[in-house]
């Protein structure tokens, strides 16, 4: 079922739909497949430092340990800020009003990448009230110590209203003396695109 | 730190880095002391344990089902939860066994998942440091009307390797700073190629905006894949 958000801007509230825009829906994709010489699909593995074990889609996992070896429940994590100071957990985007009331400016906006969007559908007062501002507000689709920013803006047509989703980066103001080096043996390095998400359950 | 091969709206070029670790995060998890924990990548499950596997061996799912409650034949107790560090992708055929003579081909699917083509994988390789640079086209957006339109997903930060760099990307971004302006780069003999950070990678469009303060300079190149359009 489609979950509501309602957003709180100039003392006025609006209840909207938030709808996923997937690249595959737009644009469709493309997989890529391995056939033997039988003509027979086969399947993408894993395997170890050694190659002695063979390890299917989802037979890998993330585990923690402390600095000397122990295993670590993840329940006992504590979030921190970068001071070192306990996070606060926030609720859900989707079960209090959110309030808008900071705007950025397009250069303020380019500091971030964008990970998902989604068209809110039935949002005509909404469209209004936002105009040709952006405004920036903590995005959690669950409650979480760690809500990511988000967006609110028209598109380029002027009639469609978008929540965008992402997170900052750090970027630098160059000087003369802050120059890099180039590393020859990064440019084939993976950009990470072959996650397994199976990793994560 | 990358390579990429650039040059400036009067065709002038130049090799500079390219930094593509500029996530920032504001929240972490430490273990209960505050001391700092470390991620590890564990074994779950082994191909000879997997499900094809077992529902060969059981026969029916319920049969497997009952047998998994029963017992663990999912579980590899010699390896499982052990810690992985470098792993390897490979193939295996039908028979769980590795296929060492294949044939790869993309498979194209439109937006309901009807295949459109399938044709023989050709990995191209990345087109950011060849010996044609990454050029300017002629196509300029203001920021507003850029961050409108597309939907930029990846950022990387262009940096000097010395002094002729420096003055090199400095001038380039103080132009695009001026005139509020982002230029889409092209890539290739024609200068008009998505630009392909990793061989066989995704081909991205890329905008180059620059922000200058002082002596100071900001380069940085935003990848767009898709347009910021609804559904309709």
């Amino acid at each position: 079922m489609a979950r509501h958000i309602t957003f709180e801007i100039g003392g006025s509230q609006y209840q909207v739909t938030p709808v996923k825009v997937d690249r595959r829906k737009l644009y469709g994709w493309s997989e890529v497949m391995a056939l033997d010489e039988q003509g027979r699909e086969c399947d993408l593995v894993t395997t170890n430092e050694t190659g002695t074990i063979i390890i299917p889609g989802g037979g890998t996992g993330l585990g923690v340990m402390s600095p000397d070896g122990l295993w670590v429940d993840r329940a006992t994590l504590v979030a921190v800020d970068e001071e070192g100071i306990p996070a606060k957990k926030v609720p859900s985007s989707y079960s209090v009003p959110v309030k808008l009331d900071k705007k950025v400016e397009p250069r303020e906006f380019l500091d971030y990448s964008i990970t998902s969007f989604y068209e809110l559908g039935q949002a005509e007062e909404l469209l209004e009230e936002v105009g040709n501002d952006i405004y920036i507000f903590a995005y959690s689709y669950l409650d979480s110590y760690e809500p990511g920013p988000a967006f609110i803006m028209r598109g380029g047509d002027g009639e469609t209203l978008f929540m965008l989703t992402g997170y900052w980066n750090r970027f630098e103001m160059l000087g003369l003396e802050q120059p890099r080096w180039i590393d020859e043996s990064a440019d084939e390095e993976s950009d990470g695109d072959d996650i397994d998400f199976n990793m994560f359950f | 730190m990358k390579a990429i091969h650039i040059s400036n709206s009067k065709k002038r070029d130049a090799e500079v880095a390219v930094d593509t670790h500029v996530r920032g995060r504001t929240v972490r998890t430490v273990l209960p002391d505050g001391s700092d924990k470390v991620n590890v990548k564990i074994l779950k499950a082994t191909q000879p344990y997997a499900a094809p596997v077992l529902s060969a061996r059981y026969g029916t799912p319920e049969e497997m089902a009952s047998a998994i409650v029963e017992g663990d034949p999912e579980v590899d107790m010699e390896s499982a939860g052990r810690i992985l560090r470098r792993t390897h992708k490979l193939y295996i055929d039908a028979d769980g066994m590795i296929a060492y003579s294949l044939s790869l081909y993309r498979v194209i699917f439109d937006p309901d998942g009807e295949e459109l083509e399938r044709r023989e994988l050709n990995k191209l390789p990345s087109n950011i440091n060849t010996e044609i640079p990454v050029g300017w086209t002629g196509r300029r957006f203001s920021r507003s009307e850029a961050i409108r339109r597309f939907v930029f997903s990846r950022k990387y930060q262009i940096r000097h390797i010395n002094g002729v760099t420096y003055d090199f990307l400095y001038n380039m971004a103080r132009e695009l700073d001026e005139q509020d302006e982002m230029v889409l780069l092209g890539a290739g003999a024609k200068g008009n190629d998505p630009l392909l950070l990793t061989r066989g990678g995704q081909p991205y469009r890329g905008l180059l905006e620059g922000r200058v303060e002082g002596e100071n300079y900001c380069l940085l190149l935003h990848l767009t894949d898709i347009e910021l359009s609804g559904l309709e």
